[in-house]
């Protein structure tokens, strides 16, 4: 190609505005798109790149095997981490523990993560230090290390080395300043502190670093020269079964094991961390093969959309351009020049598209990112850009060489004799071809948009098993064993419109506990349990279904011996009802023996997605969150902001409504149903505007015939249908490649929940629907150009 | 049959107006045979289309089968032309995507003539123009004597009252031209109304009354000897 082609092009974009802004910004929308999802796709790929040698670093996994239906995890126990640093592998290990912590600075209050780390992370991880000692920082119980961040978050500035920030009244010192971590990671990381740190107390440091049952966070390996995993492993299972820990047992426990451990244990490369489905569903930063998979054929099926149109619409424009090409064959152009011409006008209209595509992506940015949850920022690098103009310039040659093709099939005799002005049945062909293949597009994903949004709202809407609207969650870092933990609650139980206040160790909505529980004669089956006051239930507004629920006039909130149990943890038992169960002694582990004094309805903890969980129910004070009932929300929550300072300080308020945190299991839904819905919009508009090519194309080409109906009376109405006849095929035919694949992926999607929102058939009906009205839209003013045409023009031929 | 008084037909072309037809009266009875001549731009063409009710005029009064059409909007100029009156055009002006027999069975497909009959006048009609053996076929595989055939075949089917040729002949060769003028003058023999816009002096003389236009008047409207 040489300049002079790129200059006439360019002449001809400019001499046809319109013509040349519909083209390009359908290419530019496509490009976007594209970049945005195939990013999306590249950074979910790179997770963990940045970490040295990372092929050596390993997850520690366990699984626990006294749970029926447990999975692997990421979650390990610190002494799992002592054995196999005892096991004589050459190796390195370290815990990675991560709290959120209030912490103060000056007279301002914030909340911050802090991931508690063993001196060989620095070795294992080799994070870059920016100022200070991290090596010191680590070894000292009062300091921190903060990243570039982290630090700008919290003053504003990078001189932080030595400045000091207070964490529950006491002071710590910022010893190193570290690098940001790229995007990519699945140890994310804000503030770094080491295992003496004093933010942990003695409680909590004796529950994570003695018990092989408390896995708290995780454990990262990385293997040196000579190690043998395997022989590691070897080691720490060894160490287990040695433990005082596993020979606590009772002979039933180790029955049902039926000769397996208690916990198993492997390494997980740190390279699959991301992708690994063993752990989805348990980590907030792991991705889903088949939906980055999904998101990707979107991303190019959108791209290669926007192109088809380009070529639709490139080889109208060559048609009605005959005369211009017969002209150039008449003065000596050969097959090459006319190709080369119209291969450079089909590059350059693809790389204005292609940079206009890069800026749009570019301003959208924030808002994908949003959508999908990941910093993206990084995904504008020079390589992207060099590597999105190069595709730019890729699809230029290939959607020009079809209109490329048809110029070099014009015969110029004919072409200057004013016939043959028109394409071959085969280009036609292949152009209905393309428009079926875009409204199969738009059909399938509108109907899984649909779908998706349906089942969304479905799930939220499910009734939890009590009304959460009155309800308003404040969670506290201490529990009722602390007098000012106790005193707040007396606060709260004062504010004017508060009908109650209940007390959780948990959110409802947070299930994070389990326990082995066994009814005499029974096996040994996993339950979930909540610690909660004996005001619960009452507040909850639950009624029991056998023998009696906690009572403040009964139970006194520290009675261990007493538990109440849900109906599915009835069924799991094995009881026969729900009264036979009220009143049994359940064993609840090492022949700890509970009466079971009532049976409560199930209430919905989990998603959707998950089977009600059999739950237990127990009294205790190591409880901190407030379930606080009233009927003026608004009211009630400024009081609690007024009354927060008063009795913590140092830490951050949060107020959140109970039916939010609800939502909440259903935000990735949302998101993904978002998503959808942007990408069905753009694939819908490319189809209309397609179809709105192909009928000016189509009125054009059947001038002759309408004009020849209406001379022998044919109507308005007949030429609509004669019209629209064309696009009804197109659409049907699309309707059944799309629609059958959008129902299948929809069963699929709906395959994941417990609870399925009756879909039926409207999704696909909805979708035909809005496919008609498009193609409607598209058509009607070319169908009314048709309908205005005068049979004189028969005559002026 | 037909009566155009003081008809006046102005055509816009930017802002240049040109009078095609200037103050036109003229009176067609049913079963003539008109030749409409003139030199090239003189109205021949626009007389034929305000005739055929495709066109509208701008002044004047036309009257057609008693009733003044003049001012009437194109559904209902549409409706009254259905099945009254067949064209016939210099480029044949068939569709190259329907077959002869569909080129020709397109006359009756507005006139609410149930499917059966449509497909025994069309078989009858190519089979009297003998042009029955290539009902099948496309225009672009029959000669050019042989699409003018199917041309008439469609103007005769639907058996209006008038047939309005413009140059039938212009795109034939002699032998197929002078078949084509036969087949206009047996249709007019059967009492059809012919009026025929032609540059051939011989061809008009053919018809029994001929109309001589010149910018737009009529300068000579002459009874030929029978």
């Amino acid at each position: 190609m040489i300049l002079r082609d790129f200059r006439i092009g360019w002449r001809l974009l400019v001499k046809e505005p319109a013509y040349s802004a519909v083209v390009v910004m359908g290419l530019a929308v496509g490009f976007a798109t594209c970049f945005l999802l195939l990013g999306y796709v590249v950074h979910s790929f790179s997770y963990d790149r940045h970490v040295p040698e990372r092929g050596q670093v390993y997850r520690l996994m366990q699984h626990w095997n006294i749970f029926a239906g447990a999975r692997w995890g990421d979650g390990v126990s610190l002494p799992a981490r002592d054995a196999i640093l005892a096991s004589g592998q050459p190796l390195l290990a370290s815990a990675m523990i991560s709290r959120e912590v209030d912490v103060r600075i000056g007279s301002k209050v914030q909340t911050m993560d802090v991931s508690v780390v063993d001196p060989a992370f620095r070795e294992i991880f080799q994070p870059k230090v920016l100022a200070g000692d991290l090596a010191t920082t680590l070894a000292r119980p009062n300091a921190l290390a903060l990243t570039r961040e982290t630090a700008l978050k919290l003053f504003g500035a990078l001189d932080v080395v030595g400045k000091t920030i207070g964490i529950a009244g006491q002071s710590y010192q910022v010893g190193a300043l570290l690098e940001d971590q790229p995007a990519a990671t699945t140890l994310p990381y804000a503030t770094l502190a080491g295992t003496r740190t004093s933010i942990w107390n003695a409680e909590y440091r004796e529950l994570v670093t003695n018990n092989w049952g408390s896995s708290h966070g995780r454990v990262y390996v990385k293997l040196l020269p000579g190690a043998d995993g395997a022989q590691a492993l070897a080691a720490l299972r060894r160490t287990m079964l040695a433990s005082s820990f596993y020979q606590r047992q009772s002979p039933d426990q180790i029955a049902s094991l039926n000769g397996r451990d208690m916990i198993d244990f492997r390494l997980g490369p740190l390279a699959d961390a991301y992708l690994d489905p063993l752990i989805k569903g348990s980590n907030p930063v792991h991705g889903e093969r088949k939906t980055i998979f999904g998101l990707a054929a979107v991303g190019l099926l959108i791209l290669v959309l926007a192109a088809t149109n380009y070529v639709n619409l490139a080889t109208v424009r060559t048609a009605r351009r005959q005369r211009e090409i017969a002209m150039r064959k008449v003065l000596g152009a050969g097959a090459r020049a006319v190709s080369r011409h119209f291969l450079a006008e089909s590059v350059l209209v693809c790389l204005v598209a292609t940079t206009i595509g890069l800026l749009l992506a570019w301003l959208l940015l924030p808002v994908f990112s949003d959508l999908v949850q990941r910093k993206l920022d990084h995904i504008f690098n020079p390589l992207a850009l060099i590597v999105s103009l190069a595709l730019g310039a890729l699809v230029g040659l290939l959607a020009g060489a079809y209109p490329a093709w048809s110029a070099i099939k014009v015969r110029p005799t004919a072409a200057l004799a004013g016939r043959g002005n028109s394409e071959t049945s085969g280009g036609l062909r292949l152009r209905r071809v393309l428009s079926v293949l875009q409204f199969a597009t738009a059909m399938g994903l509108t109907g899984l948009t649909l779908g998706v949004a349906w089942q969304t709202r479905y799930a939220t809407s499910l009734d939890p098993g009590f009304d959460p609207n009155p309800l308003l969650i404040v969670e506290t870092a201490g529990d009722m064993r602390n007098a000012n933990v106790s005193a707040f609650r007396d606060a709260l139980a004062r504010i004017p419109g508060v009908s109650g206040v209940a007390i959780s160790n948990v959110p409802m909505t947070t299930n994070i506990n389990t326990n082995s529980m066994k009814r005499e004669g029974g096996t040994t089956v996993s339950v979930s349990w909540f610690r909660i006051s004996p005001e619960f239930f009452g507040i909850y507004g639950l009624k029991p279904v056998a023998g009696r629920l906690y009572d403040p006039a009964r139970d006194r909130p520290a009675d261990e011996d007493k538990i109440v149990i849900n109906e599915a943890a009835v069924r799991t038992l094995g009881f026969a009802s729900a009264q036979e169960a009220a009143g049994k002694s359940i064993d609840v582990g090492n022949g700890n023996i509970k009466q079971v004094i009532g049976v409560v309805p199930d209430i919905r903890h989990v998603s959707a997605r998950e089977e009600p969980q059999p739950t237990m129910y127990r009294l205790g004070l190591q409880t901190g969150v407030f379930t606080v009932r009233t009927a003026d929300r608004e009211g009630v929550q400024r009081a609690i902001e007024a009354l927060w300072p008063r009795y913590f300080p140092n830490d951050v308020l949060q107020v959140r409504r109970m039916a939010a945190l609800f939502a909440q299991n259903y935000a990735d839904d949302l998101r993904l149903a978002k998503l959808l819905a942007a990408s069905s919009v753009i694939a819908t508009a490319i189809a209309a505007f397609g179809i709105y090519v192909l009928a000016a194309y189509s009125v054009q080409r059947k001038a002759r015939e309408i004009v020849l109906r209406k001379l022998y009376g044919a109507g308005s109405a007949a030429i609509g249908r004669l019209v629209a006849r064309e696009f009804l095929a197109l659409i049907g035919i699309g309707a059944l490649i799309g629609l059958p694949v959008s129902y299948i992926a929809l069963q699929r999607y709906l395959a994941g929940f417990t609870e399925q929102a009756p879909v039926g058939a409207w999704t696909l009906a909805a979708s035909l629907l809005v496919a008609l009205l498009v193609a409607l839209g598209s058509t009607v003013r070319h169908g009314a150009g048709a309908m205005r045409i005068r049979p004189v023009q028969a005559l002026r031929e | 049959m037909l009566k155009l008084r003081g008809v006046s037909k102005i055509h816009l072309a930017g802002e240049v107006q040109t009078r095609a037809l200037d103050k036109v009266d003229v009176d067609i009875a049913a079963g003539e045979y008109v030749a409409i001549t003139g030199p090239s731009g003189c109205g021949k063409s626009t007389l034929l289309s305000v005739l055929g009710l495709l066109d509208v005029p701008n002044e004047g009064d036309y009257f057609f089968e008693g009733q003044n059409v003049a001012g009437w909007s194109e559904a209902k100029l549409n409706a009254l032309r259905r099945g009254k009156i067949g064209f016939i055009f210099q480029s044949f002006n068939l569709i190259e995507e329907l077959t002869v027999f569909e080129n020709v069975e397109l006359a009756l497909e507005y006139t609410g003539t149930p499917a059966g009959e449509r497909r025994r006048r069309v078989e009858a009609m190519l089979e009297r123009l003998g042009v029955a053996h290539r009902a099948r076929h496309r225009p672009s595989q029959l000669s050019g004597g042989q699409q003018q055939r199917v041309a008439i075949a469609r103007a005769l089917v639907a058996a209006p009252g008038m047939l309005l040729a413009d140059e039938p002949t212009g795109n034939l060769d002699t032998a197929h031209g002078d078949e084509v003028m036969r087949l206009l003058r047996n249709i007019n023999a059967e009492g059809t109304t012919v009026v025929m816009v032609t540059h051939s002096p011989a061809h008009a003389a053919q018809a029994s009354r001929t109309l001589h236009l010149v910018d737009g008047r009529i300068v000579v409207d002459a009874l030929q000897a029978a």
